[in-house]
């Protein structure tokens, strides 16, 4: 929250109206949500004619503005005044959550959740962007729970599958060691982690209901893919699933960088990097990874790692990965917030077939369909090549993966390459 | 309902006073009465409490009295400042009257 309040648009500006920008790229439409109207005859003669077109057609009313303003108030020789508000200062939703991390309002004015439907969609993003103001104190109150994060940040994982599956992984995990999952953020454009891509919230990922989603046009109201993996669908879901654990499965991404969390006994201060890494009889696999996006600072904190452990347990016969985790990490039960640095790969998830299988059965997961790259932002549409924001994924990249694909879910890997032009929704049940 | 809560929160958090919430239906009208929130309601103009859903025709007529309401307003000399209720105020914007279309409350219904 701004400490220093003072004026952005005034009814003194000299125009009739000054309305929202709902525009994502070069194009800009009116967005209806936000507007500042001068009582005047140009703008009762406006209202008369946009209520007049949703009462004559079939269009709703945000259509309605943009096509009256086209046809009959955006012409010349009329004393019409009005402006779109900047972008940056009064952004939309895809402006807020959807642009590359770089390009977002740091400042912005108000902030408005649109370009997602649904209520708690709108309230989880919110949470995401620090602007739900309302939680009472027990959302946070986090004495006696315990937490577990991991990096989506991982070089190997690009596809939505893949990161569907990491994070169903990072749910059993979770489930089993009884602790609160703190989402890390997900990727919806950027097919690697570099800077610049795309970072998303996680409903853009995923849509759990039976939304019909066509992204054929350019406004919204043909665009939904952005469709709902939304708390309190995941908690009806879980309720029944984990009668024990449901009403604190997880958190948003945010959760650790909110100021409510900077007391003294946040879980923050009682991290632990776990590397489960180590848990693989692949050496190759040992290499350095960024840890996760949080607050989290690994310099601060101990860290474990398992080098060779999962061999010295394997000789008392066949375990499966819940029992590694067992094993290994129950001795640090007292720390508040374990960090996974990776778990992709070689934590592929409990040989427990029937919790999995129940589980994305209850969440109805799917990846959203025909997710493309947007347009470029306006104000730097000039400046960059469309590349620079269009996902790369050289097929050339792939065999890692795969390879860790084909032991959990081969038929995963082989849509992932399509997931760009498919319009179908991938199911991944 | 909560969405508007979470608006009001940062209305409020910049002493704006001069606002009033159009409730779209009877019983958040009574919500806000409670809460001793500005608001204005009148059966007529409003929506019944069926399920909303996005661009279904209930919603339309929903949006559509937004449209309604301010040529109302307008008509009556306000200048108006409108926000929809999952917007949050981060700075203060003007000194003109800020309506909510309380639209979001047939949303906590229907999803």
């Amino acid at each position: 929250m701004s400490k220093n309040p003072f004026n952005h648009i005034s009814i003194d500006d000299g125009y009739d109206l000054q309305i929202q920008d709902d525009g994502i790229g070069l194009a800009q439409s009116l967005n209806t949500g936000f507007q500042l109207m001068r009582s005047t005859e140009q703008t009762i003669a406006f209202y008369a004619k946009v209520y007049e077109t949703t009462q004559s057609t079939t269009m709703q009313d945000q259509k309605a503005y943009n096509y009256v303003m086209a046809n009959f108030f955006g012409g010349s020789g009329f004393s019409f005044k009005w402006r779109f508000l900047d972008r940056m200062k009064f952004p939309n939703g895809w402006v807020l959550s959807n642009y590359p991390p770089a390009r977002r309002p740091s400042s912005p004015v108000i902030v408005h959740m649109n370009w997602i439907t649904g209520h708690d969609s709108k309230v989880h993003r919110l949470r995401e962007n620090i602007y739900w103001l309302i939680d009472p104190p027990t959302y946070y109150n986090f004495a006696g729970r315990l937490f577990v994060t991991y990096s989506n940040n991982d070089p190997s994982v690009r596809s939505l599958e893949q990161q569907t599956e990491l994070l169903i992984n990072a749910m059993e995990l979770a489930w089993v060691a009884k602790r609160t999952l703190i989402l890390p953020r997900f990727r919806t454009f950027g097919w690697a982690p570099l800077p610049d891509v795309h970072h998303c919230t996680f409903e853009t990922l995923y849509e759990v209901d039976e939304g019909t989603c066509s992204a054929s046009g350019p406004h919204r109201d043909h665009h939904r893919a952005t469709h709902s993996f939304v708390p309190a669908v995941v908690n009806d879901a879980l309720r029944e699933l984990l009668p024990d654990l449901w009403h604190d499965f997880f958190r948003e991404h945010a959760f650790l960088r909110n100021p409510v969390m900077t007391q003294a006994d946040s879980p923050i201060k009682d991290a632990l990097l776990v590397d489960l890494s180590r848990c693989t009889h692949n050496p190759n696999a040992v290499t350095e990874y960024p840890t996760p996006e949080s607050a989290f600072d690994a310099d601060d904190s101990t860290g474990v790692t398992f080098s060779g452990a999962r061999a010295s347990l394997e000789n008392d016969g066949p375990i499966d990965e819940l029992q590694v985790i067992d094993k290994l990490v129950r001795p640090y039960e007292e720390h508040a917030l374990w960090v996974l640095p990776r778990l992709h790969g070689h934590f592929v998830g409990a040989r427990n077939p029937s919790f999995r299988e129940r589980l994305r059965k209850a969440l109805r997961l799917r990846t959203a369909p025909n997710l493309r790259a947007p347009p470029l932002p306006l104000s730097d549409a000039h400046s960059k090549p469309p590349a620079a924001a269009a996902p790369a994924t050289p097929a050339t990249k792939a065999p890692a993966a795969t390879e860790v694909k084909a032991q959990s879910q081969p038929q995963a890997t082989a849509s992932a390459n399509k997931q760009e032009t498919t319009s179908t929704v991938i199911e991944l049940m | 309902m909560d969405l508007c809560a979470n608006w009001l929160a940062s209305v409020r958090f910049h002493k704006i006073e001069n606002f009033v919430v159009i409730a779209l239906d009877q019983q958040a009208f009574e919500l806000l009465k409670n809460d001793s929130v500005p608001a204005f309601f009148h059966p007529r103009f409003s929506t019944d409490a069926e399920k909303q859903s996005y661009l279904e025709g209930s919603y339309k007529q929903l949006v559509n009295l937004k449209t309604f309401y301010m040529y109302q307003i307008l008509s009556r000399g306000f200048h108006v400042l409108l926000s929809d209720n999952d917007i949050v105020f981060v700075k203060v914007c003007a000194g003109a009257t800020v309506t909510s279309v309380a639209a979001a409350l047939q949303f906590c219904r229907s999803y």
